[in-house]
This record gives structure tokens, C-alpha cells and sequence, in this order.
């Protein structure tokens, strides 16, 4: 019989008769995305990605089925194709019961990657949890004390008991490597002979010195002020954040080669267009330095909270008196009054125009202050300022709560006739920081109504080889979210120096489950003990007020490894390679266009080779065809029709009789995570 | 009934496993003996015990994953031990509008079944939904055991049930066999059909109650046993031939009345000298005189009494070829269907005799037919498939025949799974010996030596009707190794669905005779070319066959004279829903839907409106009536976004909600759904998903625009037909009647149906006579004597009994 010849793409190929499309696309390298087809496997035609046009047929055709036929015209890449395959992945994500990776690390900025950590870290491997935590995350031991924690507010254990102590356990794996006789250290790729000038040595400059220079990249660091760590320095006090840590961590990227100038200042010792001269690539992550005025008459008066903190951490420390009031409801308030209180304050009082709930600050540190003697007064706003002989005397109004405003919180309004005086040997103005650069320092440089205007997927800004991050772009903002910022300009500038297209990190799509109900959080839960979250010690208040000692004192080994088994082990183990993952985010699929009933979740680690998570199925029949290969004598089977159908083992069989002999064939050859490698991801497997 | 893989709903009996060796032993070992042995263990045991299941395993070539993937894939098998009495409640189109929801909540009520499960604490009862039992006329329709009932209205139901139960030894198991003695001079012939929805009404004790008194009173009549007239709305009724007179039809039947006639009208001399039309006036005042005021409306328009320009005006239009013969004959009287020209035209195409009544041989063949020739026959006729596809016959045939196989295979696609299609049933229990004619003149045609009836277990009586016949066929040695007495050989086999819409589509009816799960898989390659066992298969619709032998003895120039220029010949359609005269018809193609409707249909009832024809099922579309005048033709149906479809044709009138009927639809197919592909396993589920929110008024603009585009992906990127038209209901209750959806959308449900968007409310004529507080049946009107009632919405389910119950319509509906 003849050979069939047709056209693919507008290429003509020549195949014998017999052949599906997809094979003549295979032999004339043309790419067709499939899922449920496996090579030498009948095809089974299930997941519609390999769909293709055919001219002259209504509707489209999966070619791994389709025979192909003499003079077919075939087209894979178009439009309606693409948007096919981009509708069927969306349909075949909103019914997948699993995480691709937990909820915690989705709400971490910088995308860190908790479960896989926190896994190490209960098996006892502290060396591989510090080799992710540093690699996905540059200051790991900053950030692992001063941190908001965002990742704990969505841990699945909040449903249970209380979410993973996260943050603490970041900071003790980071610790860990202080003293430990084989710390981690990072590698470094060869010279690449580029170098890239960053300034602001802060979190978001220090996290892309880090990363840049483990690229092989030169860096050098300047920083207008005269030690390094931004705000990780100048804007925590050493109680929350010790600087020999911080000193050990800046030492780290000194280790790896980064060069520090500091006491330089861009504007006034050098030029923007100096450095776009002297280096390859520029990063400005110049933070948020200024300060926001109290907003009444007398506001010069009041001492600005950065300013304050600044004196304290350069010396000489700053004269405040004994009557400390401080105007603000924020982080740094609770940290200047707890500073206050150290400095000897007889009374400090912290001044907050809405209520307690309101607070930007983590309740955790207004009870910390108030333990400490700062009292925190609610819903009271400064009116005016004045200097009287030895004294300020501050007018504040009393508030009430009224409608919301657009942050949507509860707008307060003052109640007339409620004015109150107030007298102080230093007021602290703490109300917030802003951007203390503009064109002045930087002409030509385009700027937003925040700061810096850049991509928002590359950082790069309208100048080429400049890119900015951190709160210099975005305004104030966590220390965290710059730590992401710089590590997402270094794969920009690596990306820029090689000469390829500038695309910064594009993330993969996650699919997340959402809240499970009763049975699925009984799957999760099966294995892990019941046990409350560990308690951070801290050093007694009556202590804490006389010294800037490390107030939090860290996890004993022992609390460590018993709160790290409290974790679900959310994500999935087949994360990485997982098909339908890499396809979903080449499609650029949003995994929230279609909510509605999806399967339920379940676990079986039964079996002693594989971890089987049926809710991940997407019924492509491959795990059924290869134990019928095998000859399995019970092997698995579909159960139920359509919507409803799963794949279990027959007549209530386990799944290690299922699978005697092709387990590991099965596993390799599912196309997501429904049937993985114990070992090879899953966080379950620890405790299999 | 759905499965999963965890334990039964309730503690299962020891079980004897003595049968499930009996029925391998009887089904045979092979893979494909999966459905039989499945069906029998289950006929055995009523479920599927696990034990059972693992000895089948481990005594045969079926392996544990094939039979557990085969005995939950299909509705009818059961895995968790039932009640003593299955009780299945059919949600085909017609009882869905008819109420079939509402029924089966006042089932659960009155039979003490809690939500979530199906089966009664004492384990007397099981209720199980059924897609479609084939008895659309007689919305809704309830089933218990084999005991069909219609009109099964929640106020109907104690007594029905009390009534079954009263009957259950007295029930009888066979269907009671024709008179033997044909009518002798003089003596008049009463003419009872017993297909399925007739016996629905009861006409199987009224053949019964005729044989008897018959015999009683030695009057000078038989009763014969003949299939369907077509006029469901007349029936429960009987016809009664005199010779020498016209034909008198008696309608409103029942045992008593039957019992009356006879001894009245039938003395042992004679019939009475004047049997004329205004005897039968006279019966009607008599039979009216005693008819009971219903309690509530009947479901159906009341049947109008011997209206004679009803009758002429139902059957003025039709052309009965594929119902030839209608009414009149015996289904399986073989002699009849000899004398009435039963096995002409294949003894034509086998070149061999006829076979003759009296077994005796018959003349010579008037000429013989090449398979080519056969071919080219059906070709000229222009007949086209009536399964839905409208592919044409013809053609289908030619490619099988060119294949080179020495093993081919043809079958009778008796899956009608269409919710409110039931002419295939009819012609399978009316006509048994002309499908199988068909059949066997197709397997000549293609040169296949094997044919099977596919037939869905919903169909008892059809199975055993062409049972019956083929055994028949057998006793007389018409077919097995000599078909008709030729050199041809051709054996005939049975199969039986399992309960599975998608296995009326082709390659998954043959996946499900091959005793795997019904899932379709990619045409091409086409069963005409590789199918049944990979070989050469012909797979033709019931009534596709049944129009076969006609064209063969008129000729294909005959049958295409009759039709459009593209639709050739005649159609079967089961009319059915807010009519007058709701039945089988058959109409020349090019009849226009207005005259379906308004002349033989009558229209819809006094005081509604006209509003749309649903045709073609879950993969057609509604027709508003201002297209109406639409010609009854696959080309121009599809131009206004129908289908022909199978045939089932459900009247809407405007208390039907658009949105809801989309709705149900989307239901149906995504609940059918084999599960394999993509977007036909979960897009039809987001899409229903979608349309509930419609319904319960809580969809955005944003839902509309998803809706609308993703019915469209759906039926580009499905593999079968089924995905590909589920999409139908709702692309073309959009095209017609968006405002409907934009109504929902603003909360509003205009035709008052959908429960979510409407409240019921006591006006203010109400006098206080308590009946709807004593009706209520989840007691949500407090008892308030001579006060206006007020009802709870909170409790209400809104299932309109109150209003019904009201005498002065005081119940209001918004």
C-alpha cells in the first residue's frame, strides 16, 4: 500500500497507511500536546489536548486517534486550537483534588517552598532544609524572625488546630546553620565576566547581590548608609532582629564576592548614568526612607520613627526623656515604643486613631509591648503640636468608628468637643514611610504614584539595563515581598547580561484545592499526631525591658522537629514533572475559571512503592492498560460513569495487590500526580 | 444507580452461590458474556453481591477489573441488597414536564425513604429513577416491578400502590395468549392492544376480563390481541369488527365496563342487529355517566369522547409504511404477518419461495434480487437513517458490502434511549416479524450471516415480544442455517442493554455487546469497515428496518415520491406533552410542525399558549411557534437549530420555563455521559452546573457569556455525539429564548416554574375551606377555619398541590 502524504502547519509529510496524526506530527518534529496517550498504547482519545483542525471537517480532532488520510490538511497552532486546549485544561483543573504545591507556600511572596523544608526538617535533615530555605529565599535568618508570616494564614492546620509555627521553623533551620559543623554553603557558577551595580543594600538589594552572585556575576553593593541591611538594620530594633545576625547573613553574600560601598549615596557621591557606565546592569532597591509627617500643625516638631531608629542603631542613641509618646499603629510604633521602654521611658504611650482590630501590626507585638509597659491607647488622633519650655505638649481628639473607607476599613471621625492635651518629652511620629526618591536623583527615570514605575514581571524599568524593586517600587511594604523582588530582577539581569529576551520568572500555574471538607481533612490528617503548636519562648518581660537582647529565643531542636511533624505535607509530590501542570501553565490556563463540584480527595500510601491520590485523576485509562500489560491478577479498574467515575482497585482489593508488579511503571507513566514514587516529592512518604 | 468503591448502603445477606454458577454455565465464560451473566445474577439475586462477583471472576475469562468497570458503568445494576418491590420513576421529557420531580418526592414521602437513600426501613420498596420507560403519553409514568402505572400523580399514588400490593398474587406472569379460534361467520372480533402503554391502563385486564366473560356467556366473539393504533389519547380503548361494518372504536376501557359490553352487547345468537355509531353514543353516556370527577386534574387532556373530527383530523395526514398494517394484526401471528404480505420481499432477494400459513410450499418467487440490487433499491428510495443521524441507508449499506470480509455483522439498534421517544418500541412489540425482515434483507444485502437485536432492558416487553418471534422463526425453520429455506445462512442473537444512554451510539453499542463498558471510541475507523470484533458491521435503527420490506416490494421510486426533495418517505414520531391528542404518528416527510400540532395534535389545552416543540431529545433543540410552519425535513430542521432526531416531539405551552427545559436536558445527558472525554465529562458538568445557578436565580452576566461559549467548545471538542449535542437544548433555547435567560438572570422565572424563583401565595377570595392546609404535604399552611390561609415559604417545596386542591383558585403562582 502506498504511503499517505499530507500537510501539517503548512509541511508536508509522508507516513505509511495506518498512521494517526500524531505520528506524522511526531516524524516531522511538529509538537502536539497530549496527556493520556502513551507511545505504543492504543490510543485512548480522553483528554482532547492533542486536538487539532483538519480543513474542511467541522470541529476539531484528537490526533493521537485520528488516522491520517491521503491530501489532509492539518492545523495544530491556531487560535481556535489553542483555545480549545487552553478550555479543556481549564475543565480538567477544576475538577483536580490536590495542591500542586501548598497553600502556604502560594501565599509566601517569594514562593518558599514550606512543605518540601518542613519535611526535611522532620526527617532530620537540617542540611537539605537550609539548602531550600536559602536557595528559595536569601537572609533566611531575618526574614525567619521578622516576617508577617503569610504562609500561615492559609496552613491548612488552622482548620484543625493552629496553623504551623512556619516562620519560627524557617528561623531555626536558618540558626541551625550557625551552628552546625557542615553548614550549607551555596554554590557558585563560573565568572560570567558581567558585572551589576545595586543600590540600596537592604533586603531587596542584598537578596539580588545573592542570587546574581551565585550566577557568577559581579556585584557591587552601595548604600548611603554606614553599615548594610536597609531596613533590616535601620528599621527593626536588635531586640526583634540581633545585628550579629543580620551580620552573619550580610557576611554570607560578602563570601560570595559581593563588594560594599557604603556611606555612598546615589544623587550626591554618584550618578545613575555613572553606574549605567561602570556596569553591566543596574538594580535600584534604594527602599522607602522617608517618613510621613504627623499631619497636624507642629509636625516638625514630632521626630520621625525611621530617623529614631536610625540614631539608635548608629549611635548616639537618641535623647527622648522619660514621657515617650509615639503616633502610630503600625510595626515600627510597637518597635520605637518597646525601643522607648529599653531607653529607659518611664512612660510610653502609643497613640492609635482606630482600634485594635484595625492594627496594621501583628497582635503578637502590641502584646509583646504592652508586657513590656507600653500602653496603647485606641482611637485618639494628634490635632496640633506645640513646644512648651521644657516639654511638647501634643493635642489629640478622640475618635469614633464610622463608615468604611476605601481600604475598607472603618473610617474614624472625631467626636467635637472631645480635645485632650497631652504632654511628652519626645513624640515619635510612626505613621508610615514613603519613597525619598525621585527625578532629582534620577532623571529619566520614569516613575509611578508609588515609586519607580518597572514591568511588573521583569522589574525592568523604561531605561535599559535599569531595573528597581522593593519598596523603592512598590512604596513601604514587608521585608519579605523585597527579599521576592530582588531575587526576581536577578532573573531578569542574568537573563539581560546573556542577551536572551527579559521574561524575569514566570511562575507555573497552582492548582489549589481549597477547603476540604470533613473526609478529606480526615485523609490528611491520618498519620499526624494531635498535638497543639509549639510555643515560641521569650525572655520575661521584666527583662526584656532593660536590655536589646533577642526578646524571642528560638525553638529547641526538639520543638523544632515536633512542630515540623505537625505539617499536612500539603503540594504535590509530582509538582515538577507533572503534565498536566507544565501544559496548564504553557496555556497560561487560570485555574479559577470554573468552580463547581470537583472529586474528593483522597490518599492511599498503602502500597509499599506508590503514594495513590485518585482525586488527580484525569481518567486516562494508562494505569489500567499497564496492569493489564503486566498480567496483574487484580490489577485496577474504572468504577462509575462520567462525571463520577474513578479508578480503584476492583472488588475493594488494597492497592498493593492492585499493583504488584507495574507499580513503578504506573507511576511513571501517570501523567499527574495520581499515582507518584514514594520518595520522589511527596511529603506523605515521610510518613508512609 | 452510581457506585463507589466503599461498602454496600445496608448489611448484605449470606449469599448462595450455587446460581452464579448456573449463570456462567448458561451465559458462557468468554469476556464477552460480562453483561448476560451480570444481568442474570442480578435477575437472580436482585443486586450484585460481592461474592458472586469474585466467583465469576475466578471462573471465567472476565477479569476482576473488566466485570467491575462493566457492573458500574451501566444503570441497571444494583451493588447494595434492595427492597422486595423495585420501584423505577421514569424522567423522560414528557414526565418531566408532566412532574415527574414532584412525583418522586411524594414517593419518597409516602414510602418512607430518606433522602440519600433508596431503599424503605422495612425493605419493602426501592426507588430507583429511570431515564426514559417509553410511555410518554402517559406522564408521569411510575413503574413497580413490571406493573407500569400512568398518570402517576402524587395523588394517584397511595391508592396505585395500595392496589399493587392488593394484586400481587393475582398479578399475572405471562402475557395472556391470543384466542386460538378465529371469528367464525358473523361473529365480531374485539380488538385489544397490549404494548406496553396500553397495558399502562390496564388493557391486559380487560383482555382477560373479555376472554372470560366471552367464554362465560359463549357470546359470539373473540378477543384479539393486536399491536398499537397509534391514538394514545383514545386508550385505554378497544375496537370492535363486525363484518360487513366499520370498524367502532370504544374508548375509557376498563374490566367492569368490558365485562358490561360483553354481556349486553354480544347475546349468544348474534351480535345485536344494529351496531352502528349511535350505539356507541349510547355506551359513551353509559361509560361517561359513570366516570369518577377526578380529585385533581388528570396529567393528560381528558380523552374526548368518539370525537370524530378528532379522529379524522389525527389520521387524516398519515401514511402508515413502517406501521402498515397498524391495529389490526396480532404482533406474533406469524400466519397473520404471512397474509398481509409478511416475507414478500425477502423471499424476493433470496430468489425462494414464500413461505405459506398453512407451512405448505408456496408459488414460486415473482423474481429474484442481487445484493446489488438490493442496494440500489434502498439507494432510489432515498432512505435515510431514523435513528437520528439521517445518514443515508443506502450508502451505509454499499460501503459494508465492498468490504472483503468473509465475517460481517448487522444489528438492529433497538437502544432507544431518547427521554420521550417511544416509536421503536412500538414497532418492536407491534411489528416483531417486519424488523426482523429488514434485518435479514440487509444481511443479505451486505453479505453478513450473523444479525442481532440490540434492544435496552428498559423494554421488557420488547425483548420478549421479538423473542417470541424469533423462536417462532425457529419453530418453522425460517431462519438459522437455511434462511427462508435458501442456501443463505443467517442466525439471529439477542442482546439486552444495560441501562445506558451512550449505547445507542454505534461504536459504543458494540463495545457493549462485546461486554465492555459502553464508551464510544473515534469514527473513523467505521463500524461499517471495522466494528463488531473489529469486523465489517451494519448497525441500522429499528424503524430504519421496519420500513425495508415495504420499499422492497413498491420499490425505492415509490417510497421517494413520497417527501421533501432531500428527506425522503415517511417518519415515526411519538407526539407527546401539553397536546390534546398525544400518540405514534407517522407523516410523510415535508409536514410542517404546525400541522403536527394544531391538526393532528389538536393543540395545546383551552386557556394555554402555544409555545415552542421540543424535537429531537437531548440533542436537539425547541422550536418556538412562530416557526412553526417549519416542513418536518433533517435539512430544514437543522437550518433553525434542531434535529429530527429519533422522533420524540414533546409539545411546550407556556407554562413551561425554557431555562428549566435546558436544564433538564443538560441533566440527562451530562448524567449519561460515558465519562472519557474532556469536555463532554466535565464541561457539560460546569455547564450544568451553570444553568442550576440560572434556575436558582443566582447567575451573573459573566455566567451567561461562559455558558454560551462554552456550549460551543463542547461540541467541537467531543468525541461522540452525544457530547457534541448535548450542547443543543441550550444553544438553541438561547437562539429562541434568550429573554428567558435574561429574565433568570434578574431573578425573574416568567413562566413560573422554576422553584427557586417563584412563591406560592393565598389571594385574598380564599373563604377558608382548609383544603390545601389538609393537603399540604410537608404542612406548610397552618389550619386556619374560615381565615385566609397563609403558606410558609420557608417549608413550601413548591409542589403545587395547594393550588390544584383550591376550588376557588385562590392559590397564586409568581
Amino acid at each position: 500500500m502506498s504511503a499517505l502524504k499530507l500537510t501539517i502547519d503548512g509541511r508536508p509529510v509522508e507516513v505509511a497507511p495506518g498512521a494517526t496524526i500524531l505520528q506524522a506530527a511526531r516524524q516531522l518534529g511538529v509538537p502536539i500536546p497530549t496527556l493520556c496517550h502513551v507511545e505504543g498504547f492504543a490510543p485512548s482519545a480522553s483528554c482532547f489536548l492533542c486536538a487539532v483542525k483538519i480543513e474542511g471537517r467541522p470541529n476539531l480532532w484528537p490526533s493521537c486517534a485520528m488516522p491520517a488520510a491521503d491530501g489532509m490538511v492539518v492545523v495544530t497552532q491556531s487560535d481556535e486550537v489553542r483555545r480549545a486546549r487552553k478550555t479543556a485544561l481549564e475543565l480538567l483543573v477544576s475538577d483536580h483534588a490536590g495542591d500542586c504545591v501548598g497553600p502556604c507556600s502560594t501565599g509566601c511572596p517569594a514562593r518558599l517552598r514550606i512543605p518540601d523544608f518542613l519535611a526535611r526538617v522532620a526527617a532530620l535533615d537540617q542540611r537539605s532544609a537550609a539548602e531550600i530555605v536559602t536557595d528559595d529565599l536569601a537572609l533566611p535568618a531575618s526574614l525567619g524572625r521578622v516576617c508577617p508570616r503569610l504562609c500561615e494564614q492559609r496552613c491548612r492546620q488552622c482548620d484543625v488546630t493552629e496553623a504551623l509555627s512556619i516562620r519560627n521553623l524557617h528561623r531555626f533551620t536558618a540558626d541551625q546553620q550557625r551552628v552546625t559543623l557542615r553548614p550549607y554553603v551555596p554554590s557558585k557558577a563560573p565568572a560570567s565576566g558581567r558585572s551589576v551595580g545595586i543600590v540600596g543594600a537592604g533586603p531587596a538589594g542584598l537578596a539580588a547581590a545573592y542570587s546574581l552572585l551565585r550566577k557568577g556575576h559581579a556585584v557591587t553593593l552601595f548604600d548611603a548608609h554606614p553599615q548594610p541591611g536597609g531596613m533590616l538594620r535601620y528599621g527593626i530594633p536588635a531586640f526583634r532582629l540581633p545585628r550579629s545576625v543580620l551580620d552573619a547573613e550580610v557576611r554570607v553574600i560578602r563570601e560570595l564576592g559581593a563588594e560594599l560601598r557604603l556611606n555612598a549615596r546615589l544623587g550626591r557621591d554618584f550618578s545613575l548614568a555613572d553606574l549605567q557606565r561602570d556596569f553591566d546592569a543596574v538594580f535600584l532597591a534604594v527602599g522607602a526612607q522617608g517618613s510621613r509627617g504627623l499631619g497636624c500643625p507642629g509636625e516638625e516638631l514630632a521626630l520621625p520613627a525611621v530617623e529614631f531608629l536610625q540614631q539608635l542603631t548608629d549611635g548616639p542613641a537618641p535623647e527622648i526623656g522619660s514621657k515617650v509618646v509615639v503616633v502610630g499603629g503600625g510595626n515600627t510604633a510597637m518597635d520605637v515604643s518597646r525601643c522607648a521602654v529599653r531607653l529607659g521611658a518611664r512612660s510610653v504611650r502609643v497613640l492609635y486613631r482606630r482600634t485594635r482590630r484595625e492594627m496594621p501590626c501583628l497582635l503578637e507585638e502590641v502584646e509583646a509591648a504592652e508586657e513590656e509597659g507600653v500602653q496603647v491607647e485606641y482611637l485618639v488622633a494628634p490635632t496640633k503640636l506645640e513646644r512648651r519650655e521644657d516639654r511638647l505638649e501634643l493635642t489629640c481628639v478622640r475618635m469614633e468608628l464610622g463608615a468604611p473607607d476605601a481600604s475598607g476599613r472603618a473610617r474614624p471621625v472625631p467626636v467635637t468637643g472631645s480635645e485632650f492635651t497631652v504632654s511628652a518629652s519626645c513624640v515619635i511620629a510612626a505613621i508610615g514611610q514613603s519613597v525619598e526618591f525621585s527625578s532629582d536623583e534620577a532623571p529619566n527615570l520614569a516613575f509611578s504614584k508609588w515609586g519607580i514605575a518597572v514591568d511588573e514581571k521583569t522589574l525592568a524599568t523604561n531605561l535599559p539595563g535599569v531595573f528597581a524593586g522593593g519598596d523603592a517600587v512598590t512604596g513601604p511594604d514587608l521585608a519579605v515581598r523585597a527579599v521576592a523582588a530582588g531575587k526576581l530582577a536577578a532573573a531578569s539581569i542574568d537573563q539581560y547580561l546573556a542577551g536572551l529576551p527579559v521574561v524575569g520568572a514566570p511562575e507555573a500555574v497552582n492548582v489549589l484545592m481549597g477547603k476540604l471538607d470533613e473526609d478529606e481533612l480526615a485523609e490528611v490528617l491520618r498519620d499526624i499526631e494531635d498535638a497543639p503548636r509549639a510555643k515560641m519562648p521569650h525572655l520575661p518581660p521584666e527583662q526584656r525591658r532593660t536590655t536589646f537582647d533577642e526578646v524571642e529565643l528560638g525553638f529547641t531542636p526538639d520543638a523544632a522537629l515536633r512542630e515540623s511533624r505537625r505539617c499536612l505535607g500539603c503540594g504535590c509530590g509530582k509538582a515538577i514533572p507533572c503534565r498536566l501542570r507544565s501544559l496548564a501553565t504553557e496555556y497560561g490556563v487560570d485555574p479559577g475559571r470554573f468552580v463547581g463540584q470537583r472529586r474528593h480527595f483522597r490518599r492511599d500510601t498503602s502500597h509499599p512503592e506508590i503514594v495513590f491520590e485518585p482525586g488527580k485523576c484525569i481518567l486516562c485509562g494508562v494505569c489500567v492498560e499497564v496492569a493489564r500489560q503486566a498480567g496483574e491478577d487484580w490489577g485496577i479498574a474504572f468504577f462509575g460513569r462520567g462525571f463520577d467515575t474513578v479508578v480503584a482497585p476492583p472488588l475493594g482489593r488494597p492497592m498493593a495487590e492492585a499493583f504488584k508488579k507495574s507499580g513503578r511503571r504506573a507511576a511513571e507513566l501517570c501523567p499527574t500526580g495520581a499515582i507518584t514514587l514514594k520518595g520522589a516529592g511527596c511529603h506523605a512518604c515521610r510518613r508512609a | 444507580m452510581s457506585t463507589t468503591p466503599t461498602s454496600p448502603e445496608t448489611v448484605a445477606p449470606p449469599v448462595d452461590l450455587r446460581f452464579a454458577e448456573e449463570a456462567l454455565a448458561r451465559c458462557g465464560r468468554s469476556p464477552d458474556a460480562a453483561i448476560p451473566v451480570l444481568q442474570a445474577l442480578q435477575d437472580h439475586y436482585g443486586y450484585l453481591p460481592r461474592e458472586a462477583l469474585e466467583w465469576v471472576c475466578r471462573h471465567s475469562q472476565i477479569t476482576p477489573a473488566a466485570i467491575t468497570g462493566v457492573a458500574t458503568f451501566y444503570d441497571m445494576f444494583r451493588h447494595a441488597p434492595v427492597g422486595r418491590h423495585i420501584v423505577h420513576v421514569c424522567h423522560g421529557t414528557a414526565c418531566h414536564v408532566a412532574g415527574a420531580d414532584r412525583v418522586e418526592d411524594a414517593l419518597r414521602r409516602h414510602l418512607n425513604i430518606a433522602p440519600g437513600t433508596h431503599t424503605d426501613p422495612n425493605r419493602q420498596f426501592t426507588i430507583e429513577p429511570v431515564a426514559c420507560l417509553g410511555c410518554c403519553t402517559l406522564g408521569p409514568v411510575v413503574r413497580i416491578d413490571e406493573e407500569t402505572i400512568g398518570y402517576a400523580t402524587p395523588e394517584k399514588l397511595p391508592g396505585a400502590i395500595r392496589d399493587f400490593l392488593a394484586n400481587a398474587e393475582s398479578r399475572a406472569r405471562h402475557e395472556p395468549m391470543q384466542s386460538a379460534a378465529k371469528p367464525k361467520n358473523g361473529a365480531a372480533e374485539i380488538q385489544v392492544c397490549l404494548d406496553s402503554c396500553c397495558v399502562a391502563k390496564g388493557t391486559d385486564r380487560v383482555f382477560r376480563a373479555l376472554q372470560e366473560t366471552v367464554a362465560q356467556t359463549g357470546a359470539r366473539a373473540t378477543v384479539k390481541r393486536v399491536g398499537c393504533v397509534g391514538a394514545c389519547y383514545r386508550t385505554p380503548m378497544i375496537e370492535v369488527l363486525v363484518p360487513g361494518r366499520p370498524k367502532i372504536a370504544i374508548t375509557d376501557m376498563t374490566v367492569s365496563r368490558a365485562a358490561e359490553l360483553v354481556r349486553t352487547q354480544f347475546r349468544p345468537a348474534g351480535p345485536v342487529a344494529k351496531l352502528a355509531s349511535s350505539w356507541s353514543r349510547w355506551v359513551d353516556t353509559l361509560l361517561l355517566g359513570d366516570a369518577p370527577v377526578p380529585a385533581v386534574p388528570a396529567a393528560s387532556p381528558a380523552p374526548t369522547a368518539d370525537d370524530e373530527a378528532g379522529v379524522k383530523a389525527f389520521f387524516g395526514r398519515q401514511v402508515h409504511i413502517a406501521m402498515e398494517h397498524f391495529g389490526r394484526l396480532d404482533p406474533l401471528d406469524a400466519g397473520e404477518f404471512l397474509a398481509h404480505d409478511g416475507f414478500v420481499a425477502l423471499a424476493r432477494c433470496l430468489g425462494v419461495p414464500r413461505p405459506q400459513p398453512d407451512g405448505q410450499p408456496g408459488a414460486a418467487p415473482s423474481g429474484s434480487l442481487t445484493p446489488e440490487q438490493i442496494i440500489e433499491t434502498v439507494e432510489k428510495s432515498g432512505l435515510r437513517g431514523r435513528g437520528g443521524a439521517g445518514f443515508p441507508t443506502g450508502q451505509k449499506w454499499r460501503m459494508v458490502r465492498h468490504q472483503n470480509s468473509p465475517t460481517k455483522y448487522v444489528i438492529c439498534n433497538g437502544d432507544e434511549g431518547d427521554p420521550g421517544a417511544f416509536m421503536d418500541r412500538m414497532i418492536l412489540e407491534s411489528f416483531p416479524y417486519r424488523v426482523i425482515e429488514g434485518l435479514a434483507i440487509a444481511a443479505i444485502a451486505v453479505g453478513a450471516h450473523d444479525a442481532i437485536f440490540y434492544i435496552r432492558h428498559e423494554y421488557p416487553n420488547a425483548l420478549k415480544r421479538i423473542r417470541a418471534a424469533l423462536a417462532e422463526c425457529e419453530r418453522r425453520g425460517w431462519i438459522g442455517n437455511r434462511l427462508l429455506g435458501s442456501d443463505y445462512p443467517l442466525r439471529f442473537a439477542i442482546k439486552e442493554g444495560a441501562g445506558a444512554f451512550v449505547c445507542g451510539e454505534e461504536t459504543a453499542l458494540i463495545a457493549s455487546v462485546e461486554g465492555r463498558r459502553g464508551m464510544p471510541r473515534l469514527r473513523p475507523p467505521f463500524p461499517a469497515v471495522s466494528g463488531l470484533w473489529e469486523k465489517p458491521t451494519l448497525i441500522n435503527n429499528v424503524e430504519t428496518l421496519a420500513l425495508v420490506p415495504w420499499i422492497l416490494r413498491h420499490g425505492g421510486e415509490a417510497f421517494a415520491a413520497i417527501g421533501t426533495k432531500t428527506s425522503k418517505g415517511t417518519k415515526v414520531f411519538a407526539l407527546a406533552g401539553k397536546i390534546r391528542r398525544a400518540g405514534l404518528i407517522e407523516i410523510p416527510m415535508g409536514t410542517t410542525l404546525r400541522e403536527i400540532v394544531e391538526e393532528i395534535g389538536g393543540g395545546v389545552a383551552a386557556g394555554r399558549r402555544f409555545k415552542a416543540v421540543q424535537i429531537g431529545g437531548p440533542s436537539g433543540g425547541c422550536v418556538p411557534a412562530r416557526l412553526a410552519d417549519t416542513p418536518v425535513d433533517y435539512e430544514s430542521l437543522r437550518d433553525i437549530g434542531a434535529i429530527m432526531g429519533s422522533g420524540g416531539m414533546v409539545v411546550l405551552d407556556d407554562t413551561a420555563c425554557m431555562v428549566d427545559l435546558a436544564r433538564y436536558f443538560l441533566q440527562f445527558t451530562q448524567n449519561q455521559s460515558c465519562g472519557k472525554c474532556t469536555f463532554c465529562r466535565i464541561g457539560t458538568k460546569r455547564m450544568l452546573e451553570l444553568l442550576e445557578k440560572f434556575c436558582a436565580g443566582k447567575a451573573r452576566r459573566r455566567d451567561l457569556e461562559e455558558l454560551e461559549g462554552l456550549a460551543g467548545q463542547i461540541a467541537q471538542g467531543s468525541l461522540c455525539g452525544l457530547g457534541k449535542t448535548a450542547p443543543n437544548p441550550v444553544l438553541s433555547t438561547l437562539r429562541y429564548f434568550r429573554d428567558e435567560y435574561e429574565a433568570h438572570l434578574q431573578g425573574h422565572c416568567p413562566a413560573g416554574k422554576c422553584p427557586a424563583l417563584i412563591k406560592y401565595t393565598v389571594k385574598n377570595n380564599c373563604t377558608g375551606c382548609t383544603l390545601c392546609a389538609q393537603h399540604c404535604p410537608v404542612n406548610a399552611i397552618p389550619l386556619t377555619p374560615y381565615e385566609r390561609h397563609a403558606i410558609n415559604l420557608d417549608l413550601c417545596t413548591r409542589c403545587d398541590t395547594c393550588r390544584q386542591v383550591c376550588p376557588y383558585d385562590a392559590v397564586e403562582v409568581k
